[in-house]
């Protein structure tokens, strides 16, 4: 075993997780509470302290103002999140789930882990993967490798068929965000077609069509609840969501008042809400299919990953897209993490993978801002996006085109990069800039040649040649506008420093005491007096400091709590 | 850089298959990964790409249904790959002809646009994109490319060497389909599915300007880079005055009033919403008219 293990995260909008490659293959690392999954929330409990997971997950319905969740959707934005009196960036809400995933592997590993491979949805563009690496460096991980989600997904699949030679898809549709990508696997070798997807497209959409069914059901426009009433509702409507992948319809109970309501979503009406969610689905795969040129009988397989997959009616749309049904074997909560372990021991060059290589693609054009001249009178028309590295090429890559200045006598030439599929550059990520001096040449266009090459990691370097000089002049692009710089995070890692973090061996106790106060905000009468004295004897319990006790008494709690939550009404 | 692609895979030229090039390339990948050798493995991969080119380009046209439509297109020959793909599409469709739901559907939509009352609603148009008959992936992809030839046809993509634009073509329709196809952020996969996506954007003044408009196609030498120049100078000084828009407006306003919708003739004087660039002779304005976005009016030239 190599003495410091490179972990793999999947580092989600619901749910994060991570895993590591043992002797016998990728295995996943339970967290404090013993459970895999650890909920991507995070939340400021009353002694100020910081909680990360399950706790934080259930103080979103008690305390909606101290603590957020689904972050990762505005991560690679400016976006900030208030948790009372602090405002946090995105990056930072990610490194405290980040952290919280390593000190879980330290425990479970027993030796300092410092190294990471992290998955991000493949159709991330650049700012959105430089903000998880700011992410990861603000939880003191450095970042081995980035991993295409349903990339990751495929390593996964892959290694157990790892003589197979076929073509597969893989659609993965997580928390917020909507993934595909086609694979072919020959030989070991396990190369990845074309991806496309839609980061704006996700379990989460599912859980907000419910919301608003569940509100005009009570008579309510979504809007117009607090913030406290949308939390209980949203969390309701994230059980009826769970409730209707089991059954044809879903019950659940809102307290309005002092009244107790019945509130009933049958599967068809949910479905037929979620129809254009759905329909979304379709240009993404059909534009994989499109890059990979393939038509659906030839593909061998389908292979479904993330937790929304789970849906009834994301299945039957991919069987009927595809007139095949999809797999999955293996759980679709879990096959990120785990395939992003078995990057990890490829990375560390594990004997058990010696046969087996991966490459990517880069999911996204890349190129320059160019100016024409177009129509009889030659006039110029700026801000039309040239590609150099095309969608779908297999990186590491290097490509070289040839760009001519705008007029003779010009001085220099501004090469504007962006990222995108767009005509026009407005529409596109714009990446960087660097501006090329050219010798003043009055009788003709100088000419430059533009080269970009693009590493796995996703880092782009530019080199611009002059042709009749032979001059060279390069950049990297790393920072980004809106992205932290490196002194900006060294800087905030100070600070987070000075936020107490819950103790870990604490967080079970803490994930109680939430679930008995998420328990006392849903309930009424008897059974909420119940749960206010258990609070009360749970936290007597607490101040005595006898782990053991608490273990006895937390276990005895916890049966009433089952039996109380099958009552739970929100 | 080693010259010859074989070469680099350690295996000959003749009588080798895309099997053999497959394996050849999964033994030298093992020792060349990419993570950890950079440069050799893109020798490695460029090689891979360029022998495989060879070997398709060797077949005989009509096995090609998985290979040629590839984004390879730096090595090939771009006349042999435009023939590929037309023949490609010729075989495709002569089996297809009778059967497919994407012609049948397609088929509805002639019928649409020949009905001036009809396709002004955009419910008949949504009606024929939800039709059930286009089930799986394979028939939405070929209705998507059938649609989207269909309009440059009716636009005169052959013919013309600026879009016609067809009364039912409305500004609402070609957003719709945008919305429904992605075809306006879409780059394209092939040469020909590209200059039709060019000639698609066209159609919708919204995402090309006019100028540019008059030359589709752009020549080799349009990849010039330059500090952006200032956009208002390029234009009409009259295209800001607010006494050319409000006589604009009031044209609009007759023509809307006292001109029933036809299918028959379009190129004759006039058209409202989004009509054809015209060319170099300045008789196309665009206009902000209140209340819509940028529309444009093509008036008869004096």
């Amino acid at each position: 075993m190599p003495l410091s293990p490179i972990i793999g995260i999947d580092l989600g909008t619901t749910n994060s997780l991570a895993a590591w490659f043992a002797e016998d293959g990728p295995s996943l690392i339970p967290n404090a509470t013993g459970a895999f999954l650890t909920p991507s929330a995070i939340a400021i409990n009353d002694d100020k302290e910081l909680l990360v997971g399950q706790a934080a997950k259930d103080r979103l319905v008690s305390h909606p103002a101290t603590s957020t969740a689904r972050f990762k959707r505005y991560m690679g934005t400016e976006h900030v999140v208030s948790l009372g009196k602090k405002t946090f960036r995105p990056e930072e809400l990610s490194a405290f789930v980040l952290r919280s995933l390593k000190a879980d592997a330290e425990a479970h590993l027993k030796q300092p882990v410092s190294q990471a491979v992290i998955s991000v949805p493949a159709y991330f563009n650049d700012l959105q993967r430089k903000a998880t690496i700011a992410a990861a460096q603000l939880a003191g991980l450095k970042v081995e490798r980035l991993i295409n989600e349903p990339t990751a997904a495929a390593l996964a699949y892959g290694l157990h068929h790892r003589q197979d030679e076929s073509t597969f898809l893989v659609v993965d549709l997580g928390g917020g965000t909507f993934d595909v990508s086609i694979v072919e696997m020959f030989s070991g070798v396990i190369e990845v077609r074309a991806s496309s997807g839609d980061t704006f497209l996700g379990g989460e959409d599912f859980t907000d069509v419910l919301l608003t069914l569940l509100a005009s059901d009570i008579g309510r426009d979504p809007d117009s609840l607090t913030k406290a009433e949308f939390s209980r509702l949203r969390a309701l409507a994230d059980e009826a969501k769970h409730k209707l992948s089991a059954s044809n319809q879903a019950e659940v109970r809102y307290v309005l008042g002092e009244e107790e309501k019945q509130l009933r979503i049958s599967l068809t009406r949910f479905e037929e809400a979620t129809e254009n969610l759905v329909s979304r689905m379709r240009a993404p795969l059909q534009r994989a299919m499109n890059d990979a040129n393939l038509r659906s009988d030839q593909l061998s397989r389908i292979i479904l990953v993330g937790g929304a997959t789970r849906m009834p009616v994301i299945r039957s749309a991919v069987t009927k897209l595809f007139k095949k049904f999809p797999e999955h074997n293996l759980d679709p909560d879990h096959v990120v993490a785990l395939g992003a372990a078995v990057q990890a021991g490829l990375a560390s060059n594990h004997q058990a993978l010696d046969d087996i290589v991966m490459t990517d693609v880069s999911p996204f054009t890349l190129g320059i801002d160019t100016s024409r001249h177009a129509g009889p009178d030659g006039q110029t028309q700026t801000g039309y996006f040239s590609p150099i590295i095309e969608r779908n090429t297999v990186i590491p890559a290097s490509r070289v085109e040839r760009f001519h200045a705008m007029k003779s006598g010009q001085r220099q030439i501004e090469i504007k990069v962006f990222q995108g599929e767009a005509p026009r550059v407005h529409d596109n990520v714009f990446l960087g800039t660097l501006d090329v001096p050219i010798p003043v040449n009055m009788h003709a266009n100088e000419e430059v040649d533009i080269r970009f090459t693009y590493d796995t990691s996703g880092m782009l370097e530019v080199l611009a040649t002059v042709i009749s000089n032979g001059q060279q002049k390069s950049f990297v692009i790393e920072g980004n506008p809106g992205a932290l710089s490196q002194e900006e995070i060294s800087q905030r890692l100070k600070e987070l420093e000075r936020i107490k973090v819950h103790p870990r061996e604490e967080a079970e106790n803490a994930g109680f005491v939430a679930r008995i106060a998420r328990g006392y905000e849903n309930a009424l009468g008897a059974r909420r007096r119940r749960l206010s004295e258990l609070l009360s004897q749970f936290e007597a319990v607490l101040a005595r400091q006898n782990r053991k006790e608490i273990a006895n008494v937390r276990q005895l709690m916890g049966d009433e709590l089952d039996v109380l939550e099958k009552y739970d009404v929100y | 850089m080693s010259t010859d692609a074989f070469e680099v895979l350690g295996i000959g030229r003749d009588g080798a298959t895309e099997n053999d090039l497959k394996k050849a390339y999964a033994a030298k990948l093992k020792q060349t990964r990419p993570a950890q050798d950079r440069e050799g493995f893109i020798e490695l991969r460029d090689a891979y790409e360029k022998a495989r080119q060879y070997i398709r380009n060797a077949k005989p046209p009509g096995n090609l249904v998985t290979s040629v439509k590839g984004s390879y297109k730096t090595d090939v020959d771009l006349e042999d790959e435009i023939s590929n793909i037309i023949e490609i599409e010729l075989n495709f469709l002569s089996s297809q002809i009778l059967t497919s739901p994407a012609i049948r559907v397609l088929k509805k939509i002639e019928i649409l646009v020949a009905d001036p009352w009809q396709w002004q609603r955009m419910e008949n148009w949504l009606q024929v994109l939800d039709d059930a008959d286009l089930r799986t992936i394979d028939d939405l992809q070929e209705f998507d490319a059938l649609l989207l030839s269909y309009i440059c046809q009716e636009s005169g993509v052959e013919e013309r060497s600026n879009p016609l634009v067809k009364p039912w073509m409305s500004h609402q329709l070609i957003e719709l389909f945008d919305r429904r196809f992605g075809w306006v952020r879409n780059s394209g996969s092939d040469f020909l599915q590209t200059r039709e996506l060019d000639w698609f954007r066209s159609l919708n003044p919204v995402h090309m300007p006019p100028a540019f408009a008059a030359s589709i196609v752009p020549s080799a030498q349009s990849n010039d880079v330059e500090p952006p120049a200032s956009k208002t100078s390029d234009r009409p000084w009259f295209l800001g005055s607010p006494v050319i828009l409000s006589v604009v407006f009031v044209v609009f306003k007759i023509l809307m009033y006292h001109t029933p919708p036809s299918t028959s003739d379009v190129s004759g004087t006039w058209s409202i919403g989004h009509s054809a660039v015209v060319d170099g002779q300045g008789c196309q304005w665009v206009p902000k008219l209140p209340g819509q976005e940028s529309r444009r009016i093509k008036i008869p030239c004096p």
